[in-house]
């Protein structure tokens, strides 16, 4: 499990997978930013992303293989963090090259990060679960409250209802109703809207 | 507010420029708006309150707000008659909101701008954007609520 305190980076075998992908823009940024040191909160934070957006996604990411929580040996953590370790000799917080080693092929083999079980899939399988596309829901809404502007009206009062930063995540300046290609970000948005329905509308969302 | 109230508000707006310019603006398909402002010259904001939280407001070109000082027998072109002018069709815009809603319903003094930077609406508020032409004018009529 990852945690948005991790320090994450692309895993080895990153190129050989990113090749066979598509993400979102958001969703590159955040893969291109981690440097291992970087927690993924402050990197979430940097693209605008919410703490929820950037687990998820992380978490994501992790099953895929496409990333790895970092581990230190002390010796790269106290230097990297700038952090005393008073209780140790002087000459363990240092390597002998005053270098730092790669991660994970530092001296000692201890970590005390939880390791997950790989998954046996090697390149990413594809995200199971509704359409994200927007157009369709907007259709239900905008039917079952009249049609026409007091329709728009209703689908815009649902799209309030999806939480602010999981709006500001998706960087866009508009959303066009009749626009077949949008889709909403990830799942959460998506069930948010779903809410949004039932509570807007008193209807219970169904997909065509 | 409700969507059939907002669109009563809508209405309202088309039905101020057919009488008062005998010119029916028509509705084009709206936007929701996520980010930077889509302001033009002038813009005339009503806030709203009660039920649903938010603004409503009317943004158009200056030469849009001329050509309709224009049917009204005004042909002044100074910055802060212009100005006075939204201001006026705002107020008479929530004048006839008024009538038609109520007291229930609260509705502020407008608040009118020049500029296409200047609102009293948080940008983090997503608006629903009705644009409209009038004549050969493109301008919007915004609708900004709290969740």
């Amino acid at each position: 499990m990852i945690t948005l305190h991790d320090g994450l980076e692309r895993a080895s075998q990153f190129d050989e997978l990113a090749a066979t992908l598509q993400l979102r823009r958001y969703e590159w940024a955040f893969l291109l930013a981690l440097d291992g040191r970087t927690s993924a909160r402050e990197i979430g934070k940097s693209l605008g992303l919410d703490d929820t957006t950037v687990l998820t996604m992380a978490d994501f990411f992790l099953e895929q293989q496409l990333i790895v929580a970092r581990s230190y040996t002390l010796s790269e953590y106290t230097r990297l963090f700038n952090v005393k370790n008073e209780m140790a000799p002087a000459s363990a917080a240092v390597t002998s090259n005053g270098s730092l080693a790669p991660a994970r092929t530092g001296a000692s083999s201890i970590s005390f990060s939880l390791k997950r079980k790989p998954t046996t899939a090697s390149t990413p399988a594809p995200t199971t679960g509704p359409s994200l596309k927007l157009k369709p829901i907007m259709d239900f809404v905008i039917r079952h409250s009249g049609g026409g502007t007091t329709g728009q009206i209703a689908a815009y009062r649902v799209l309030l209802k999806i939480p602010r930063p999981l709006l500001q995540a998706m960087k866009i300046e508009s959303i066009n109703f009749i626009d077949d290609n949008f889709e909403l970000p990830n799942q959460e948005a998506y069930h948010a809207i779903v809410e949004g329905i039932k509570s807007v509308l008193n209807v219970t969302y169904q997909p065509a | 507010m409700t969507e059939k109230d907002l669109k009563v508000f809508i209405d309202i707006i088309c039905h101020y420029f057919e009488k008062t310019t005998s010119h029916a603006p028509e509705l084009k398909e709206p936007v929701i708006e996520l980010n930077q402002f889509r302001l033009l010259d002038y813009t005339g904001f009503i806030k709203i309150s009660g039920n649903n939280q938010g603004w409503v407001y009317i943004s158009m070109p200056k030469g849009m707000l001329l050509d309709v000082l224009n049917c009204m027998g005004e042909s002044l072109s100074d910055r802060s008659i212009l100005l006075d002018s939204v201001g006026e069709i705002v107020s008479i815009i929530t004048s006839n909101a008024r009538e038609h809603f109520g007291a229930q319903f609260q509705i502020s003094v407008p608040v009118t701008s020049a500029g296409k930077e200047n609102t009293p609406i948080s940008h983090e508020m997503p608006r629903f954007l009705l644009p409209f032409t009038w004549r050969e004018h493109q301008a919007y009529v915004g609708i900004a609520l709290l969740a």
